[in-house]
């Protein structure tokens, strides 16, 4: 298994603002494998996906992500296991605006670790493969949303990472490219052997989930919420 | 990742410009105050005086007290290894001219002309006076009097011709005028005496040996080699100049820092965003700080530069239009302005790197 969580429990806020956002979620995803987390706002999706990559610690359970537990890491060490393990799609792309397409992608495979020959060759092959290639030398503030996401899938997986989190991927886009993203998150990660983890209430992206889960007041059901 | 936290464009422009202006500012002051110390140096500094014999209580030109006998510079020169030795009398003279009838306060030098050892270290333009009733004045100060060589210019309400220019010989403040030793009597009133005689040593006359020998003979002087005596000068007019000087640099180097620390706060509050998915992503904070860092510290060398580039570029535009003001700059003061900037611009960056370390990285799954 590539993400084991077991037991998570995870309260966010202080005092009389405290809310129970993870409560005893267990949930395993393997390499290829798609699952599609749903739930209403405020289900604790967004959270659920903090504690998978390591980016928030739970008050209670495990996380095991690519054969190590990240809660027994040092912050210096879930660092970096995140950077190599881990690929993010965020829900407005977050690309870095001071950097070229080519150079968002190949920020992530410098933070990895991967050598810049290397990771070269992977952001052109993702690029291509996304059908971005001609747009490499622009600027995010030219591309398109549909275009912005491709180039955050290339970002996520340039480094070939284990696990790919993507939260509510399509959300802002329009329909024809939410379906264009969502084919090639899918499609690559399948291919690279990825296990992915879509946090989304999006219709389009059921028919290329492995297995649906919802989320709902923190809880987990086998069902879409 | 540099380039990934560097401020946008505009920010960026404004921050330099203002690094810059803060840096020709201080840059400016302190290549005046080297052509000020340029000034009284070349002329007290010239290799034509070995030893400056003065009154007690006097160890400068600029300010001095008390007189010596003029017959005095007839002893000294039959002291053993003195070559030559001249009286010289300076005061403070008002002088006019027909296009400046605004009297203006000139440092006035009477010596022996054309060949005496008190004469100008350089000459800008014409001669020295070769016959009573001409003076050499200072360039700057011929500028503000609007007279040229050949012109007539009042010296307390006496007509002089003016025989040639000078350089070397401007003090900001004030300006030399060189008189013959008559002149110079008349002019202030005073005879038969001297401020200071210069001593021209013989070649192979051991300077403290004589120094000690004049010492010997007559009790009541001073005597003090070149290097002393240009050091108490440029003491003396840096005295009046430096706390200013202190000061501006200060006002410059604190309002470029806070320029600075300006942008590196918009760089961590515009980029917050970005910064918090270079962390999800699994970037270090201390390489993301390294950048802002860098970023700052970029800043800084680029607008001190430019600010230096700018005050050499001053320096030989007011050589070439204007005598009035002398701007002197140098390397090493560009290096210490570049250091000092440096140094305040990495502790206001401190503030907003602190505030770095309340980025969450999850901050980048908000949409």
């Amino acid at each position: 298994m590539t993400l084991i969580l077991e037991h998570i429990s995870k309260t966010r806020g202080q005092g009389r603002h405290a809310v129970q956002a993870l409560r005893d979620v267990s949930l395993s995803l393997a390499a290829g494998e798609l699952v599609l987390l749903e739930g209403p706002s405020g289900s604790g999706k967004t959270t659920l996906l903090s504690v998978a990559a390591g980016l928030l610690l739970a008050d209670s359970g495990t996380v095991e992500l690519a054969g190590r537990r990240l809660d027994a890491m040092d912050p210096g060490e879930r660092r970096a296991w995140r950077g190599r393990k881990v690929g993010f799609v965020f829900q407005r792309a977050n690309l870095l605006e001071g950097l070229s397409v080519h150079d968002n992608v190949l920020v992530a495979a410098a933070i990895a670790g991967v050598a810049p020959r290397a990771a070269l060759a992977e952001a052109d092959r993702l690029l291509a493969e996304l059908g971005i290639a001609e747009l490499a030398d622009r600027m995010p503030a030219g591309l398109s949303g549909g275009e912005e996401h491709r180039v955050a899938v290339a970002r996520a997986l340039v480094h070939r990472p284990a696990l790919l989190l993507a939260d509510e991927p399509t959300a802002s886009l329009d329909w024809h490219s939410g379906r264009q993203v969502a084919e090639a998150m899918t499609t690559l990660a399948r291919q690279e052997d990825v296990a992915v983890l879509v946090a989304s209430h999006d219709p389009r992206l059921g028919p290329f989930a492995s297995r649906v889960i919802g989320l709902a007041d923190g809880l987990l059901t086998p069902e879409p919420a | 990742m540099r380039r990934a936290v560097r401020s946008r464009i505009v920010r960026t422009a404004i921050a330099v410009s203002g690094v810059t202006v803060s840096a020709l500012l201080v840059l400016v002051l302190v290549a005046g105050y080297r052509g000020v110390t340029a000034g009284v140096e070349s002329y007290v500094g010239q290799d034509r005086i070995d030893l400056w014999v003065s009154p007690p209580g006097t160890d400068n030109l600029i300010r001095s007290s008390g007189l010596l006998p003029a017959s005095l510079a007839c002893g000294l020169a039959r002291i053993a290894g003195v070559a030559a030795a001249d009286p010289m009398l300076r005061g403070f003279v008002s002088v006019s001219s027909a296009t400046q009838p605004r009297a203006m306060t000139l440092l006035a030098v009477g010596c022996r002309l054309p060949d005496g050892l008190g004469v100008p270290p350089r000459l800008a333009a014409g001669s020295l006076p070769a016959r009573p009733g001409e003076v050499t004045l200072d360039r700057a100060a011929a500028h503000r009097l609007g007279v040229r060589v050949g012109d007539s210019v009042t010296v307390n309400l006496k007509r002089f011709r003016v025989a040639g220019l000078s350089s070397g010989t401007n003090l900001l403040a004030t300006q030399f005028i060189f008189l013959d030793g008559p002149s110079a009597e008349q002019a202030t009133g005073v005879f038969n005496r001297a401020s200071f005689i210069g001593v021209k040593l013989a070649a192979d006359a051991d300077p403290a040996a004589v120094r000690r020998r004049i010492l010997e003979t007559y009790e009541d002087v001073q005597v003090f080699d070149r290097a002393e005596w240009v050091r108490n000068n440029a003491n003396e007019v840096a005295a009046g100049f430096r706390p200013l000087l202190v000061l501006i640099t200060a006002v410059g180097t604190v309002s470029a820092a806070v320029l600075v620390a300006l942008l590196v706060q918009a760089v961590v509050d515009d980029r917050r965003q970005d910064i918090a998915v270079l962390l999800a992503l699994g970037a270090p904070l201390s390489v993301v700080a390294r950048s802002v860092v860098i970023h700052s510290a970029s800043l800084v060398a680029g607008g001190a530069c430019l600010g230096g580039a700018l005050t050499l570029a001053l320096a030989a535009l007011l050589r070439a239009t204007t005598p009035l003001l002398e701007l002197a700059p140098r390397v090493t003061d560009l290096l210490w302005v570049l250091a000092a900037f440096g140094l305040a611009g990495l502790l206001v960056t401190l503030a907003p790197l602190l505030r770095l370390r309340r980025i969450d990285p999850a901050e980048a799954f908000r949409p």
